[in-house]
């Protein structure tokens, strides 16, 4: 393998890597983080949904407020995938790259991310909706 | 024989003779009765087990790290790579994860185990809606009971997952770490953050 090629290999480990621990990072949390009594809105496209324990993890492409700037990543996170079954959802709820229009609870400290709320599928008009805390709730269970 | 071994051996072999010698009228007449009877008062003295760790220090070096484990351990990634389906698949990484939820099952037993304390000192809550640590001692020696019941909960929750994993079942893994999540919110919605409202 030549030095650049291990470059990239090494690169795109690191991405996955922080990308993994970004999802770790949200797993163990009180709400307090989440501004329940805000919320904010976008149009732009599934970057990753990641269906699994404690909390299933919707990645976003914002469309860009200017032409040319980089479309950032936002993440919004939800209960958890048995709750989620309950209600409708399941592992193939979104694709990659579906344009959506999602509304999210953002995060306190103003970081890109947030508790979901919902999302409207822009090709279909179809809206998901799921409410982290009151699907946190015991006895919902 | 050193003489510190020595002196134990004979404290030992002093007591099997003191209780041969309570227990052996006792056999004579009522049968073992009575020696049951000794043994279970004996069980049920507390046992002199002192908690190394604090509460949240268990949950940070046991209980979080191997529930992380557990529910990282089966997912479905979508993106624009395609579909993933994340889950064990070597024996040696099913025996990994066997491992965790040994410690996990076992560790929700140490949860149940009376004189621990929340923290070492006070530590002020970290956000809006969470307790400070005196606020979740105080609700905690309040309610030992209920914080038993959760701990209960997570060791049921711990067993379905090993279960799951003996089962090498991905399917049943993923719906026992809902449920493990489900014992650990019910209890922090108790005694961390029950106020975390908007």
């Amino acid at each position: 393998m030549t030095r650049w090629l291990q470059k990239i290999f090494v690169a795109v480990l690191t991405f996955a890597s922080l990308t993994l621990l970004e999802a770790d990072s949200v797993a163990h949390h009180s709400f307090a983080m989440f501004d329940f009594t805000k919320a904010i809105s976008f149009k732009g496209s599934v970057k990753e949904f990641l269906w699994t324990n404690p909390h299933v993890i919707l990645w976003f492409s914002v469309d860009p407020a200017k032409e040319g700037d980089p479309r950032p990543v936002w993440w919004a996170e939800l209960t958890s995938p048995g709750n989620l079954t309950r209600v409708g959802w399941s592992k193939h709820s979104f694709k990659a790259n579906e344009p959506i229009e999602i509304e999210i609870h953002p995060l306190r400290d103003g970081s890109q991310g947030g508790a979901f709320k919902q999302a409207k599928r822009l090709e279909t008009g179809e809206v998901l909706t799921s409410n982290l805390r009151d699907a946190e709730r015991p006895g919902l269970h | 024989m050193p003489v510190a071994t020595s002196g134990r051996a004979m404290i030992l072999s002093l007591h099997a003779r003191a209780i041969f010698v309570v227990c052996s009228p006792l056999v004579a007449g009522n049968g073992l009765a009575g020696c049951t009877s000794a043994s279970d008062r004996a069980r049920d003295r507390e046992l002199p087990f002192e908690p190394a760790a604090t509460l949240v220090e268990l949950m940070d070096s046991e209980i979080d790290p191997a529930a992380d484990a557990l529910w990282a351990s089966v997912a479905s990634i979508t993106n624009e790579e395609g579909f993933e389906e994340r889950q064990p698949r070597t024996d040696d990484e099913w025996l990994e994860l066997r491992r965790r939820a040994i410690t996990l099952a076992e560790a929700s037993n140490l949860v149940a185990m009376k004189g621990r304390r929340v923290t070492a000192g006070y530590v002020a809550a970290r956000a809006a809606g969470e307790l400070d640590s005196a606020e979740a001692q105080r609700r905690i020696d309040a309610n030992p009971d209920v914080l038993r019941a959760f701990a209960n909960a997570l060791h049921e929750t711990s067993v379905s997952a090993l279960h799951a994993i003996d089962a090498k079942d991905p399917a049943a893994l993923l719906q026992a770490g809902g449920a493990i999540d489900a014992a650990c919110e019910a209890c922090h919605l108790s005694f961390w953050y029950p106020d975390s409202k908007p």
